[in-house]
Formats: structure tokens, C-alpha cells, sequence
């Protein structure tokens, strides 16, 4: 008895022993971004095997199975593998992976930080014509391609000298606001406000103020039903960024939640449920529910990206068009001056990534060349636009092509809606100038290393009571404050460290 | 003045009877009655099932949320891979967890208190603080979307089931294992041809119960099981919520009312077993 | 020679029942031990399996929880959740014993239809019960607020959602009770009622004199059982309450700052704390069993 007890003992520490070193195992052995030039590994004469993950519904997945065929008989040696999952489901998938990842795969923009800094993603850019192909990328939103730029050694998003290209844009979104026509229209005929002037010019396509907005949707919203409202919820960076405010400073270091500007625009949000515009949970009430609010009629308006309507062409008695958002009057609360708020929604969506691990596979060249061709191969633009998929990811065919629709593939099938589509390519084309009072902004979480903080935020302004008007959006983030810039010097250290 | 207190006596038993009675028939209706629900709400119409006021019997019956269901949801994949995941644990678990008390029971196990406790104390261990490492070996081998991270712990043996049949392995006469000694037989032997039959009752309870813990479980499966080919029921029809469930609520409810079919239609033919089972657990308590 | 012999055939034996336990050990140690060593390494970290990066930052990850500002509030409401919720463990015994000793009573008849129809939601799938509760606690078309006539948030109050979820694990959790505590009263022998009866006892004073503290043995079982199953709700939090504030237990905190934010060091500090939570509890309650009465 005293010898087994001695024997298992040994054996029992060493096995605690032996578990905790493994666990470990991957102290100060961090993953890293390496900007190495791209290496064309691609033989024509040899045949290639890719894995390509996405996300979508079946619709989705259908369109994708259909580009990938196309690419396909394109090039007949590279066969590629597609598989897909839920959008809610994708990142717990691709982590579940992270040791075996696939060629190919798509990165929300959101998390392109984490997964960059951890050494998984592939630099793109090449010298003596490896690579992407640098000149056809010029056809592509600027913004979109400058978003997958990144800089190990300064820890800088975006284009600069020494940065490498880590993912290809899938597209650039927009989110922004639409409206369901019928149900505008018949608020309008009851409330006689076909003459109003602000109704008017909320449904103009010009942005239109934030009071503007208010008074027009009470108007529009008077002698309706308790279950029906102006908008299901109202996004938090597209008031934000609408008023000329920030979440934080540029390196994503300093809070500045408590700025005149911010604290306006989460008020803006509390007003409009006070307002009765928006249903009690202002926030928190998006998803399925919002878009379905929207089509059922129980809405007026929703948040919508050029995805959305494939789902909406799929229903013939919804009729929906586009606005721009609304804008604030920026930090000094006074509009018609020089630091106004333009209009701003969120673009962005998501990258291709080329695994870095395909150099050991040698199938780099044939990734590369499946993520050049989905995001832009004409052919495969012009299918994603038709099926209602996105806006174009290329600069002509987005202006001279889907706008007026010139080659009539959107009125054929019946798609005209939205009418004003020009919408969603002015948000995504940015601010070209100082007159351009459309424009787009990445979400803010593309610029932080982690996400739980955006969720704190979003849960502490639902739980307070500022949808009830018991307290103010200033007290509300005064409060908040210390959290944001703890989770903002923790993600700094972290990333840096 | 005997005879009114007698009947006095009288009326209140019976008082007493039918308050005893109506309370049990509120409790059965209480039990039973969200199961009609349930099944009442799948032959509504979308927009019936989400109508405000007290509506339980549809006023349009369509079976179109069942349609719909068969076409969304590959029922006969999620049972076929619940049962992938219930047979080799419950089959081998239940096998290497009867040794291994046959081992504590009647034989001269060395340390065999402290050995008990600590694998007592294993049982006491959160899910919770383990899913994470083993999800990193796991996600490391490969093993992500693979039935085989919800199988390999249940053949080591369940710990509570050790424990039961220990007591119960204690009820049974050490002679008939002594009797097989002297004739010769091997422990592994007699394990099997003399504990194993006798087992057998405590066997087919507490099996249920784990069958009836995997079918159920969803926290491992849901960490997992991403794709739709390999996962078990209970994650599968949650996912049918996840993307109908905003919109479409009869057939949602379908989803779930055809889950729960087979394990009830099992339940109800054999209930006498089922019964059995949790009587000989509770009498060893 | 006889007893050289003797010693061998010791040693066999002794070699063979750990050749026999040797299942139940490899299992343990391989995916409890191990694993929870693991865990337990990984909280004294900051490892995030995206980035690869791991420190060793000492107890920086069980400071976190407590006053971290973007993560305590989550820790201390998930905590304060999952211990509301522990609630549902005093209120299904108490209800499951009181049916049991109604159902138990002689005069019963109908104790095999109704012992069926009360273990039924253990068979049902957990994923039907809880969307089948979620439709009826829902605040504008489900069934309780239309037949009360009441306009109840159940599910979107953080409160109230506790109270929905108690209210449907009692519902689920009867059958399971019932039957044991039936079980347990069925084994008091009538000995006991029959000299009760022969002093004059009355119903009540047999129920609480000899029917309960003879049920105390089912009673400490299910408290215990009770009481760890309820610190691990999960499932609920998500097919009931669809993610709701109000409803998050420290099991989710877990999972979502694990695998969902891939804070291993955060995830894996907290889990151990529920784990010795856990284990402190049961331990008190082992030690503090004089209250049983075991009559065996």
C-alpha cells in the first residue's frame, strides 16, 4: 500500500509537472505579421487543391458556389474545395482551425488585428511582379484596399512605408439607412405631409440634420399604431461619426467618449426613443428583428447593406430605397458651421486572406489568384452586384455600370430597387472633396486588437436608463470612461507587448 | 354526538380527497398542457403564432411549417450523429465504469479510499474549467467538427455510475465470486460471467440516464460542432432558431416538437423501465 | 510454501484491480487532471491562441475579474445571476416533496399515470423546452401575460428573466424529484406511522416527525446535485433567454470570454473559481451532514 501510494504520487506530480509545461509551452513564443515579399509559387502546368471558408445564408452560398465554378473553368487546375457556415458561427469555426487553416478564407475587418499580429495572414504585395497585381487594384475602392495594410514593426493599420497587404477587400459594404415606400407613402397620405418640407427632404437623398430627422419621423410616425416605430434601433458609430466624433485618438490610446461631440450623438440615440421613434431597447434591438420590423411594416426605416436586398427582391410587395444618414452639428452644437457633421455611415466588411501557411503548401500563387478573381474579376463583380450580393468592388463598373444600370441586368430581372443606389456608392467612394457630404467610415472595432469593450459599451448605455430619459448620455459615459481607457491601454500593451 | 363526529370525520376526508385531487389534476395539466401547446402552435400560420392575445387552437391549421422543416433541417443526420456519440460512450463507458467498481467492490484494490476520492472529486470538476484546454488540444489535432471530442471521455467511464454500482456491487453475496475462485476462474472472468448479468439492472438505469445526458447535452456540442453534417440534435435545432427564429415561429416550434418525438415515443412505450430505473437509484440513496 | 503461494496470488489480485481501474484513472487523469492543470497554468497568463502571445502576469487575471472595469461588471452580474438562479434548487425540492407526499399517500390513486406524466420533461428535448417556455413567457404574443391580461417584460427585464427561468427549471426539474423522493418515502417502513398513529399523531405531525427526516438521505442527495448542476446553467441562457443581460450565468462569462474573445487567462481564471466554488460547497455539505438520518 505505501509502495503504490508512493509510486502514484511520483507519477501524479510529474504528470501536473509534465501538463503545466506544456501549457506553458507558448510563453514568449508569439505568432507574428512578417512582411516578407509575396513568392509566386504558381506553376500552369501543375494542378493545385485550395480550401476557400466563407459565410452566408444558403442564397449566399449558392451565388459564391457559382463565382468558384466560373474561376474554376477558367483555371482547370486548380480545383477548389468551398465550404461555408453561419455568419454567427464563423470565427468560433475558423479559430477551431487556426492550427490547419484553410487557403483561402474570409476575415471580418473587425478582427483583421488580432489575426494579422498573430502571424497567420500572408503578405501580398511582391516584388518583380509577384504578387497582387498592383495596377488592377488601382481600379479598387482606395479605402477598401488601404484597410488590409498593416505595419508590424510600427503596429500601424493602414498603408505606410514598410507595411505589407495582408487580405484582398471582399467589399466595402455600406450600412446605412433605407426605408419601406408603402408604408412611408400611406403615413404620408394620412398625416397630409406631401408638402412638408422636411419630410421632403428626408426622403430627398440629401442628408438632412439631426433635428430635422426627429421632427419629420414624429410627424411621420403620428396616428400609427403602439408596434409600429420610425426605426428599430439606431447603429452607435453612424451617429458617432455622423457629429464629427470619435471613439478614441488614432492609435486607438486615448478615450475620448466624453468629447462634447460623442456624448451628443449617444444622446441623439436616447432622444430618439424618448421620442417614441425608436421601440424601449434603442441599441440593442438589431438583427434578424430590425430587418424583419422593416418588411413586416412595423418600421419605417431600417439599417440595410447592398446584401440586403437580395432578400428584399425575393419579396415582391416590399418596396425599399436608400437615405444617407443624418448628420449632427459637431462639437461646437451649432450647425451650418465649419466642424458640422457629414453624413457617415460604416463600409467595410470583409478581406480574403491568404493563409500564411500556403507557402508551406506552395499553393500561394493559385490563392492568391482565387482571391484577386473574387474580389476583381469583372465577371464575378458583375454576378455579385446582379444577385444582389454588394456594390462593385471596382471604381468604373461601379459608376458607369451599376448606377445607371447600363447594361439593363438589374431591370431585367425586376431588381430596380433602390432607386437611388448612387447612395451606396457615395458612402463607399468616401469624402472626395470638401463638398462631398457623403461619405463612409470603417467600423471602430477594425482599429482595436479586441471587441469586448465595444460590447461593454453597448451593454452599459442599454442597461442605464437613457431610453427612458432617467439619465443623461454625459453621466452615462462619464461613468464609462475609466473602462474604455483601461481596456485601451491594456489592448496597447498587449499588442506592443 | 359519536356519529356526527363520525360524519363530520367523514365529510372532511372527503373535502380533504378532492382538494388532494384537483391540486394533482392542475399539476398534470401543468405538466401536459405546454406539450398541446407546442404541438397546437406548429400547425399555425406564421403570422397567427405571433398574434398578441390568448389564442391557443389555430384558426388556420396548415402543415406548412412541417414541410418546411423536413426541407431546412436534416433531422435524420442529427439523431444518426447523436447516436454516433451515444452508443461507443454508453456501450464501452458502461463497461470499463462496471470494472472498474467491480475492482473497488470486491476486490483488494491497493489504495482503493484515497483512489475513490479522487476520482469522486474529478466528478465535482466544472465542464467549465476544462473545455477550454481540451478544445486547444483538440483545435490543435484537428479535431474541431468531429464527433470524436464528445466521445473520447464517456469510454473512460463515468464517475457517478462507479459509485452507484459500487453500492450496488456491495448488495450482492461475495460467495458466488468466491465459489468462482475456487474453481478456477480468472477475476476478469467471473467479472464477466457472474458480475456482469447481475449488473445488469443497475446497468440499464443508469445507462438511461446517460443516454438520456447526451441527447440532452448542448454546451459541448455547441463549442465543437459548427457544421451542420456533424452536429448532434440539440445544436441543430437551435440553429434552425438562429435563423428563422426572428420570422418564422411555427416552424421553429415544429423543429423542436419533432426533436422531442423519439426520445418521449421511447420513453412512453417503456416507461415501466424508465421507472424502475430511478426507483433502484433512489432506494440505494 | 502455502504462503509464499498466498502472497502471489495477493499480488495478482491487487495487480488486476488496478489493471481494472486503470480506465476510470487514464480518464481522469488524462481529460480532468491534466486539463484542469492546464486551465489552472493558462490563468496565470494572458493567452490569446489567435495571437500566440502568452506572459506569465502572475494574479493579474483573478485581479482582473474583480476590478478590472471592462470585465468585472460582466464577472460580478454573471455571478450574481448564477446565484439567483441557485434559487430553483430549494423551491423544486420543496414543491417535488410536498407532491411526492401527496402522491405517496394511500388514499392516491393514479401514482403510475402521474409519475409518467411528471417525468416527461426530463425526456424532452432541452432545446423544446426552452423554446416552447420562451413562447409563452413572451411579452406581447405569448400565453401567460395573454391569460393573466398583463403586459409583463419576462424576458427582456433582467429580473424577470431570472424569475421566467426558475419558474421553467422547476417545471422540468418535478418529475426527476418526485419520483425520487417517492422512492425514499415508499422505503420508510410503516412501523414508523403505525405507532405514530397509535399516539394520536395527525397527518402533519407524520409528515414533518417521520416522513421528512426519514427523507433526508434523497433530500442531501438532491440538494447536492441540485446545487451543482445550478452553478453550470448554460444551455438556458441561450435558448431560453436568447443571450439576455439579465440572464448570463458564469458558465456563459466562461464561454464567451473564452472562446468567444479568446481570453483563455481571463476564462480559465474564472472557471477556476467556479471549480473551487464548487468544490468548497459540497465539501461543506459532506462535512456538515449531521442532519441526515440514515436508517440503514
Amino acid at each position: 500500500m505505501k509502495r503504490t501510494a508512493k509510486v502514484l504520487g511520483i507519477g501524479l506530480s510529474l504528470v501536473i509537472g509534465a501538463s503545466g509545461l506544456v501549457a506553458f509551452a507558448g510563453c514568449g513564443n508569439r505568432g507574428s505579421a512578417s512582411v516578407e515579399p509575396f513568392v509566386n509559387d504558381y506553376d500552369p502546368n501543375q494542378d493545385y487543391e485550395i480550401d476557400f471558408l466563407g459565410w452566408g445564408d444558403a442564397k449566399e452560398q449558392a451565388i459564391y458556389q457559382r463565382i468558384i465554378n466560373d474561376f474554376m473553368t477558367e483555371h482547370p487546375n486548380i480545383r477548389v474545395h468551398y465550404d461555408a457556415c453561419s455568419a454567427g458561427e464563423y470565427l468560433t469555426k475558423l479559430t477551431g482551425e487556426i492550427s490547419d487553416l484553410p487557403d483561402v478564407f474570409y476575415l471580418p475587418d473587425t478582427e483583421f488585428l488580432q489575426w494579422v499580429d498573430g502571424g497567420h495572414l500572408l503578405n501580398l504585395l511582391g516584388e518583380n511582379g509577384d504578387g497582387v497585381d498592383q495596377e488592377a487594384l488601382k481600379n479598387v475602392w482606395d479605402n477598401a484596399v488601404n484597410e488590409y495594410y498593416y505595419n508590424p514593426a510600427t503596429y500601424k493599420l493602414g498603408k505606410s512605408e514598410g507595411a505589407g497587404m495582408f487580405a484582398l477587400p471582399k467589399d466595402q459594404g455600406p450600412f446605412t439607412l433605407a426605408y419601406n415606400i408603402d408604408l412611408m407613402n400611406s403615413q404620408i397620405q394620412k398625416n397630409n405631409l406631401q408638402d412638408d418640407a422636411e419630410v421632403n427632404a428626408l426622403l430627398s437623398g440629401v442628408p438632412v440634420t439631426w433635428t430635422a430627422f426627429r421632427s419629420a419621423m414624429k410627424k411621420l410616425l403620428a396616428g400609427t399604431p403602439s408596434d409600429v416605430y420610425g426605426i428599430p434601433y439606431y447603429e452607435l458609430e453612424h451617429a458617432v461619426f455622423s457629429n464629427n466624433a470619435e471613439f478614441f485618438d488614432e492609435g486607438a490610446e486615448t478615450s475620448k467618449i466624453t468629447t462634447p461631440a460623442f456624448v451628443d450623438a449617444v444622446q441623439f440615440i436616447g432622444d430618439l426613443c424618448t421620442d417614441g421613434i425608436t421601440p424601449k431597447d434603442g441599441l440593442a434591438g438589431n438583427g434578424d428583428g430590425a430587418d424583419m420590423m422593416l418588411y413586416n411594416g412595423k418600421a419605417l426605416m431600417t439599417f440595410v447593406g447592398p446584401w440586403d436586398f437580395a432578400t428584399i427582391w425575393g419579396m415582391p410587395n416590399l418596396n425599399v430605397d436608400i437615405l444617407p444618414v443624418p448628420y449632427g452639428p459637431g462639437p461646437d452644437r451649432e450647425y451650418g458651421t465649419a466642424d458640422d457633421g457629414k453624413s457617415t455611415a460604416f463600409i467595410g466588411s470583409m478581406g480574403y486572406c491568404v493563409a500564411s501557411k500556403t507557402k508551406q503548401r506552395g499553393t500561394s500563387g493559385a490563392s492568391l489568384m482565387l482571391a484577386e478573381y473574387l474580389c476583381m474579376n469583372e465577371s464575378a463583380q458583375r454576378k455579385f452586384y446582379s444577385f444582389g450580393q454588394c456594390v462593385p468592388n471596382l471604381k468604373d463598373m461601379a459608376y458607369n455600370e451599376y448606377i445607371p444600370d447600363s447594361l439593363g441586368i438589374l431591370a431585367d430581372e425586376g431588381h430596380t430597387d433602390p432607386a437611388h443606389r448612387n447612395i451606396f456608392i457615395d458612402i463607399v467612394d468616401g469624402f472626395k472633396d470638401e463638398n462631398d457630404r457623403i461619405g463612409g467610415k470603417t467600423r471602430v472595432l477594425y482599429h482595436t486588437y479586441l471587441t469586448a469593450w465595444r460590447t461593454n459599451l453597448e451593454d452599459t448605455i442599454n442597461q442605464s436608463g437613457l431610453y427612458t430619459g432617467a439619465t443623461t448620455a454625459q453621466a452615462v459615459l462619464e461613468a464609462f470612461e475609466p473602462s474604455l481607457q483601461a481596456s485601451l491601454d491594456e489592448m496597447s500593451e498587449y499588442l506592443k507587448g | 354526538m359519536e356519529q356526527t363526529i363520525r360524519k363530520t370525520n367523514k365529510t372532511v376526508k372527503i373535502l380533504v380527497l378532492c382538494v388532494m385531487y384537483a391540486v394533482m389534476i392542475l399539476l398534470a395539466f401543468t405538466m401536459l398542457f405546454p406539450y398541446l401547446y407546442m404541438a397546437l402552435t406548429t400547425f399555425k400560420p406564421m403570422e397567427e403564432a405571433v398574434r398578441a392575445g390568448l389564442h391557443v387552437f389555430p384558426e388556420h391549421w396548415t402543415a406548412v411549417a412541417y414541410r418546411e422543416v423536413w426541407k431546412l433541417v436534416p433531422f435524420g443526420r442529427g439523431i444518426l450523429n447523436t447516436l454516433t456519440v451515444e452508443i461507443p460512450v454508453i456501450v464501452v463507458g458502461t463497461f470499463t465504469s462496471a470494472l472498474g467498481s467491480f475492482a473497488f467492490a470486491k476486490m483488494r484494490l491497493p489504495c482503493a479510499r484515497v483512489l475513490l476520492l479522487t476520482l469522486m472529486s474529478g466528478m465535482m470538476v466544472p465542464f467549465a474549467a476544462l473545455f477550454l484546454p481540451q478544445y486547444q488540444i483538440y483545435s490543435s489535432m484537428g479535431l474541431t467538427n468531429n464527433l470524436l471530442p464528445l466521445i473520447l471521455p464517456g469510454l473512460f467511464g463515468n464517475i457517478s455510475m462507479v459509485f452507484f454500482f459500487i453500492q450496488f456491487m456491495g448488495g450482492i453475496p461475495n460467495a458466488l465470486l468466491e465459489a468462482a475462485k475456487i474453481d478456477g476462474c480468472g477475476y476478469f472472468k467471473s467479472f464477466i460471467h457472474i458480475m456482469l448479468p447481475l449488473l445488469w439492472p443497475a446497468m440499464a438505469a443508469q445507462g438511461v440516464f446517460w443516454f438520456l445526458g447526451i441527447w440532452n447535452d448542448y454546451f459541448a456540442p455547441s463549442i465543437y460542432l459548427t457544421k451542420t453534417e456533424v452536429m448532434t440534435l440539440q445544436p441543430l435545432i437551435n440553429r434552425l432558431n438562429a435563423t428563422q427564429g426572428g420570422r418564422d415561429l411555427p416552424l421553429v416550434m415544429t423543429g423542436a416538437f419533432l426533436s422531442s418525438i423519439p426520445l418521449i415515443a421511447v420513453y412512453l412505450a417503456f416507461q415501466k423501465y424508465f421507472m424502475s430505473a430511478l426507483s433502484i437509484t433512489s432506494g440505494i440513496k | 510454501m502455502k504462503k509464499q503461494q498466498g502472497s502471489k496470488l495477493i499480488k495478482r489480485e491487487k495487480l488486476t484491480a488496478l489493471a481494472f481501474v486503470s480506465p476510470l484513472i487514464i480518464g481522469f487523469v488524462v481529460f480532468t487532471l491534466v486539463c484542469m492543470v492546464i486551465s489552472f497554468a493558462y490563468s496565470f497568463t494572458n493567452f490569446n491562441p489567435i495571437s500566440g502571445r502568452m506572459k506569465f502576469e502572475w494574479f493579474a487575471r483573478y485581479a482582473e475579474l474583480f476590478t478590472h472595469p471592462t470585465y468585472k461588471k460582466a464577472f460580478l452580474d454573471s455571478i450574481a445571476n448564477t446565484l439567483f438562479l441557485l434559487l430553483t434548487t430549494p423551491l423544486c425540492i420543496t414543491v417535488s416533496i410536498l407532491i411526492a407526499a401527496l402522491m405517496n399517500s394511500k388514499k392516491f390513486r393514479g401514482k403510475t399515470v402521474f409519475r409518467v406524466i411528471l417525468y416527461l420533461p426530463a425526456v424532452t428535448s432541452v432545446v423544446a423546452v426552452n423554446y416552447i417556455w420562451r413562447y409563452m413567457f413572451e411579452e406581447n404574443y405569448g400565453l401567460i401575460n395573454a391569460f393573466f391580461h398583463t403586459h409583463i417584460p419576462w424576458l427582456t427585464d433582467n429580473m424577470l428573466v431570472k424569475v421566467a427561468m426558475i419558474i421553467k427549471n422547476v417545471w422540468s426539474g418535478i418529475g426527476v424529484q418526485v419520483i425520487l423522493f417517492m422512492a425514499g418515502m415508499q422505503n420508510i417502513s410503516d412501523e414508523f406511522y403505525e405507532a405514530a398513529e397509535l399516539d394520536g399523531a395527525g397527518p402533519v405531525y407524520k409528515f414533518f416527525r417521520i416522513t421528512l427526516p426519514l427523507v433526508t438521505p434523497v433530500l442531501f442527495y438532491s440538494i447536492i446535485t441540485g446545487l451543482i448542476g445550478g452553478f453550470q446553467i448554460f444551455a438556458d441562457v441561450e435558448l431560453f433567454a436568447g443571450g439576455q443581460y439579465g440572464s448570463r450565468t458564469i458558465v456563459h462569462f466562461i464561454r464567451n470570454y473564452g472562446i468567444g474573445q479568446n481570453l483563455y487567462g481571463l476564462a480559465s481564471a474564472a472557471s477556476f473559481l467556479l471549480a473551487a466554488v464548487i468544490m468548497i460547497i459540497t465539501a461543506l455539505q459532506f462535512k456538515f451532514n449531521k442532519w441526515v438520518e440514515y436508517t440503514d
